[in-house]
């Protein structure tokens, strides 16, 4: 039996049982999607007490709208759906501009680390330390993609989700996400260069 | 072999799965000092973007949920009651085209051409009308519960 086959077998018993009334099956459901639901909605909403309410409507919508699974995709495909949904809705209820800007301060403190990351006699120590601050200045730069664009990112490079799969999340057209992707790995590339290049002046 | 630069598309094509680029894509970049630049910059941010640490709830989601949830109403499983109908429906046609098949052939022998034209214009505006409407209905639900 395919993987595949085998995750929608654990997905059917698992809606089942909740249909039947048993809600701790519920539990098992979130505790294995809870992390597709956290990088969605942590990448969608800045806000800790939004997100926290957010991550319940999701659930609380999933469960109440269980019945409507229709085991077209996986589970978790279906919640991920909901919860892009509700970081959508969220962000067009609160008019935030899609695309999010660091404040200075940030950017300051970002030029600060490179300061101290640019040297070209590293030892291995340093080196090490060159790697964290590097990942740290990648996760500010991520930070300041579009709220879609660093939901992609995550979904395809860190949750490792297939075109498909990212597709059936945000409802866009495979090739839109394809396109999407692209764009902003080259705009996270561009603008990680332009941040070497500026220090290197 | 490509004489342009690979485009950023096709750099992210060969790092990403290079097994599904053309052999004249992968002759180029393996000529080409730019390209393969450019690729190894892409190589090293996918790399560092794969090393991020994954976020997670800083609070107990499942407790706080499932103090929430309170027991499901039965679902009713209303196929049987569907298939009972589309079977009771069938049997009615079925009934009807045995018993007026032969006169309803008849009747429309005699029908002008043009009354049987309005009348399927007639009744596809009808369905069209219908499946707008009902169309209409499903998105404004959907979106009252923001599935849309």
């Amino acid at each position: 039996m395919s993987i595949i086959r085998e995750h929608n077998v654990s997905d059917r018993t698992l809606v089942d049982r909740v249909l039947g009334g048993d809600t701790n099956a519920f539990r098992i459901i979130m505790k294995n999607t809870e992390g597709l639901v956290a990088q969605i909605v942590y990448k969608m909403v800045r806000n800790p007490a939004d997100r926290k309410d957010l991550a319940q409507d999701v659930y609380l919508k999933a469960f109440q709208h269980l019945s409507r699974f229709q085991f077209q995709a996986k589970l978790s495909t279906w919640i991920g759906q909901i919860a892009y949904n509700a970081c959508l809705g969220y962000l067009e209820k609160k008019k935030l501009v899609l695309i999010d800007s660091v404040t200075d301060e940030d950017e300051n403190q970002v030029l600060d680390k490179l300061n101290n990351v640019i040297d070209p006699f590293l030892s291995e120590t340093e080196s090490s330390f060159f790697k964290q601050e590097l990942s740290e200045i990648l996760k500010t730069e991520i930070d300041k993609l579009s709220p879609v664009y660093k939901t992609l990112i995550t979904l395809y490079h860190t949750e490792e989700l297939s075109y498909t799969e990212i597709g059936e999340i945000t409802q866009l057209p495979e090739g839109t996400v394809k396109s999407y992707l692209s764009r902003a790995r080259k705009l996270l590339k561009d603008n990680l260069l332009r941040r070497y290049k500026k220090e290197a002046l | 072999m490509k004489n342009r630069h690979l485009t950023d598309e096709e750099i992210q094509q060969y790092v990403l799965d290079w097994g599904t680029c053309n052999k004249e894509l992968l002759a180029h970049i393996s000529q080409c000092e730019h390209c393969q630049q450019q690729a190894a910059q892409y190589q090293l941010l996918f790399a560092s973007i794969e090393k991020q640490e994954k976020a997670t709830f800083d609070f107990e989601l499942a407790d706080l949920v499932m103090e929430q949830i309170t027991q499901p109403a039965p679902v009713p499983d209303n196929r049987a009651v569907v298939y009972a109908m589309l079977a009771i429906v069938a049997a009615m046609v079925g009934v009807m085209a045995y018993l007026f098949g032969n006169s309803t052939a008849s009747l429309f022998a005699f029908m002008q051409p043009l009354l049987i034209g309005l009348l399927i214009v007639t009744a596809f505006g009808l369905v069209g009308f219908l499946g707008l409407d009902m169309y209409q209905k499903y998105k404004t639900q959907m979106k009252a519960l923001n599935f849309s």
